[in-house]
């Protein structure tokens, strides 16, 4: 498998009002060739943050660090100029709220072909007979009458699929999809992460798939990245990861899930999200650990490979816990 | 309902509103104590004279029989004859209109001409140093009053510079010895089809001062309201889609933030047209221009009843129509509010 996108160390810290609040804290992740990669953890652990990072869409008060290496170059030391290049072209990205998502003041006709015009230099004919084969390749219906509509004419189903249309313009070589299914039905969950799958075959590009949805990643992914409070925690193949979780966290977090067949009841993580702008010392998991050691208190345990498809940061399995 | 219904709803709400003030300003104006007749008599006159003047202006009916009278001529369109001038009220209003209409129409252009361009800069530089400086530009426009503000530029512009004309409209020699052809009233404009030169450069140098001391209130009112909206639309999920889709800056914030931006702040373009019919009454004193402020003052001055209940007929007129406008428009530029 050949590597795509590699983060390293990526740290990331927000200038606020009440002081330095450190969002991303020495982020490692990997997502190879032709892969659906799943980034799951609760709201706030920076799954969002990440992606926006990869495309450098970050605020102005964003302090980042680190590396992130796409085709060989290293994103965060790009102009501008050149990230432009790289937006929409190489890397697209779906959103979470296909309802804000698009400029409600301009036909789908209008914001699709301004983006076809602006890479493929093709004119406005031509850009609108490109945007019609992109709205059936995402199997909407009418075509014609979709170019035509303003956003608030479509369900919410088909302007996800619009928005997926548009990711498509350039054959990107990663698609971004921050929490794409969170704001739809059940059933049009199902229909966009099947279109996005189907589609992944097609054209060959590879996913992040960001979401708190575990459901949605044993479905979809390939491999999992657990986050929690600014860490990658564990990073494994799906089936791996929910046949033996390894983490606390991961461990948690799987026995939180209800399953109807059983009625025993839920054990919900004890303890809240630490605030970023004060976090925890040592391991970031460690106030709410039921496992927790005193070398957690005061050092973070690095990301470690515990086999070849399974990677865990957690002084458990470091082998120097008398440290 | 469709867009000719609502329009029709709107006109006859517009009927109505401006029925109620004709009745309002008619009575208060006839409640309050004066001697028209007098007035109308002229200098000097005998009491004979003044019997006579009261015969002829209905003033021994009862006041509904003088309304009735009244609504009967504006029917017709009839606005009466003015009491001071003598002249009827609609030809003297026809011609004053057009000259105020004049100095706000090009107020108003550049105000909104500068107000959208320094809010946008603003909004997109914000907290720079130009931001800055135009948001102190902006809070001095709306409280700057207008007749300090248009003394100050008289003083600077006419006294120490003398680049340009104190007031008026234009040059009375100049008008005599270059006959303007009036075709719709408005100077610059007829000038300019007209090909008369002289008139045309003349009454655009007159007009400048006016013109900025008027726009100073809208200005500062466009800017703050187009700099708070970009700010709060360039934060919006479609700017971040257009941005992740590699879309220019120049694209997003001219195309994409601006005509979201601009919808809200046209409700305050109107209000500010509206408010603008209004600085013109003082505007229009410091730079004697000869437009309806004046007219209405000198109207006010002498209890010209007919004139002021004509000017107020199309002040309000003008406010019901411009909000009928903004409404359109916004429509136009926003398909969720569309009817």
């Amino acid at each position: 498998m050949k590597e795509l996108l590699s983060i390293q160390d990526l740290h990331l810290n927000f200038r606020t009002f009440w002081g330095m609040a450190y969002v991303l804290d020495g982020v490692n992740l990997t997502i190879y060739e032709d892969e659906v990669f799943g980034l799951v953890g609760e709201t706030g652990c920076g799954k969002s943050v990440t992606s926006m990072s990869i495309l450098k869409l970050l605020p102005s008060n964003a302090e980042v660090s680190g590396k992130i290496i796409f085709e060989g170059k290293n994103l965060l030391e790009l102009s501008e100029k050149e990230m432009k290049k790289i937006r929409g072209r190489k890397i697209s990205m779906v959103f979470q709220d296909p309802m804000s998502s698009l400029n409600p003041l301009f036909k789908i006709k209008a914001q699709m072909s301004d983006v076809i015009k602006l890479h493929h230099n093709i004119s406005k004919e031509e850009a609108l007979k490109k945007a019609k084969e992109l709205l059936k390749a995402v199997n909407l219906p009418d075509p014609d009458r979709i170019l035509e509509s303003y956003p608030h004419q479509l369900s919410g189903g088909m302007r996800q699929r619009v928005m997926i249309a548009l990711a498509l313009s350039f054959n990107p070589s990663l698609l971004i999809a921050d929490e794409p299914t969170t704001a739809l039905d059940v059933t049009i969950q199902k229909q966009i992460l099947d279109l996005i799958l189907e589609l992944k075959e097609q054209y060959h590009f590879s996913v992040l798939l960001i979401t708190h949805d575990l459901g949605v990643v044993a479905e979809t992914c390939d491999r999992v990245g657990v986050m929690y409070a600014g860490n990658m925690v564990e990073i494994a193949d799906v089936e791996e990861l929910f046949e033996n979780p390894m983490h606390p966290y991961t461990q948690g977090l799987l026995s939180a899930i209800p399953d109807p067949r059983y009625k025993k009841p839920l054990k919900p993580l004890r303890g809240n999200v630490p605030s970023l702008l004060d976090p925890p010392k040592g391991c970031r998991f460690h106030p709410r650990c039921d496992f927790m050691m005193p070398v957690c208190k005061n050092k973070k345990p690095p990301l470690v490979e515990y086999s070849k498809t399974h990677y865990v940061a957690c002084h458990l399995y470091g082998g120097n816990k008398n440290e | 309902m469709k867009l000719w219904e609502y329009v029709v709803y709107r006109l006859i709400l517009a009927f109505v509103v401006i029925f109620f003030v004709v009745v309002i300003v008619f009575f208060v104006s006839h409640v309050i104590p004066s001697n028209p007749a007098a007035l109308w008599a002229g200098a000097h006159p005998t009491p004979e004279e003044i019997e006579k003047a009261r015969e002829e202006l209905h003033l021994n009916d009862p006041l509904i029989v003088q309304f009735y009278y009244y609504l009967g001529g504006l029917l017709h369109g009839n606005l009466g004859v003015s009491i001071r001038t003598h002249n009827p009220v609609a030809e003297d209003i026809g011609s004053a209109f057009t000259a105020t209409l004049e100095l706000i129409l090009v107020a108003e252009f550049f105000a909104l001409l500068i107000g959208v361009a320094l809010g946008v800069y603003s909004a997109v530089k914000k907290d720079s140093w130009i931001d800055n400086a135009s948001r102190l530009f902006a809070i001095s426009g709306v409280s700057l009053p207008a007749f300090w503000f248009g003394m100050v530029l008289q003083l600077l512009f006419f006294k120490q510079l003398g680049w340009l004309p104190l007031s008026g409209r234009v040059d009375t020699v100049v008008m005599l010895e270059h006959p303007l052809h009036v075709i719709t009233g408005f100077y610059i404009f007829d000038s300019l089809i007209t090909g008369n030169w002289t008139i045309f450069q003349n009454s655009i140098l007159h007009i400048i001062l006016p013109a900025a001391t008027l726009a100073m209130y809208p200005v500062g009112l466009i800017t703050r309201q187009v700099r708070s909206m970009m700010i709060e639309v360039l934060q919006e999920n479609y700017i971040r889609t257009a941005r992740s889709y590699g879309v220019p800056d120049r694209m997003i914030y001219m195309k994409y933030a601006l005509k979201n931006a601009i919808s809200p702040a046209l409700i305050v373009v109107g209000l500010s047209l509206a408010y603008t019919l209004v600085g013109a009454f003082l505007v229009e004193i410091i730079f004697n221009w000869p437009g309806l402020g004046r007219y209405a003052t000198y109207a006010i001055l002498s209890m010209d009843y007919p004139a002021i209940i004509g000017v107020v007929i199309v002040v309000a007129t003008a406010y019901v129509f411009i909000n009928l406008i903004v409404d359109l428009l916004q429509m136009y530029i926003d398909p969720r509010i569309r009817v």
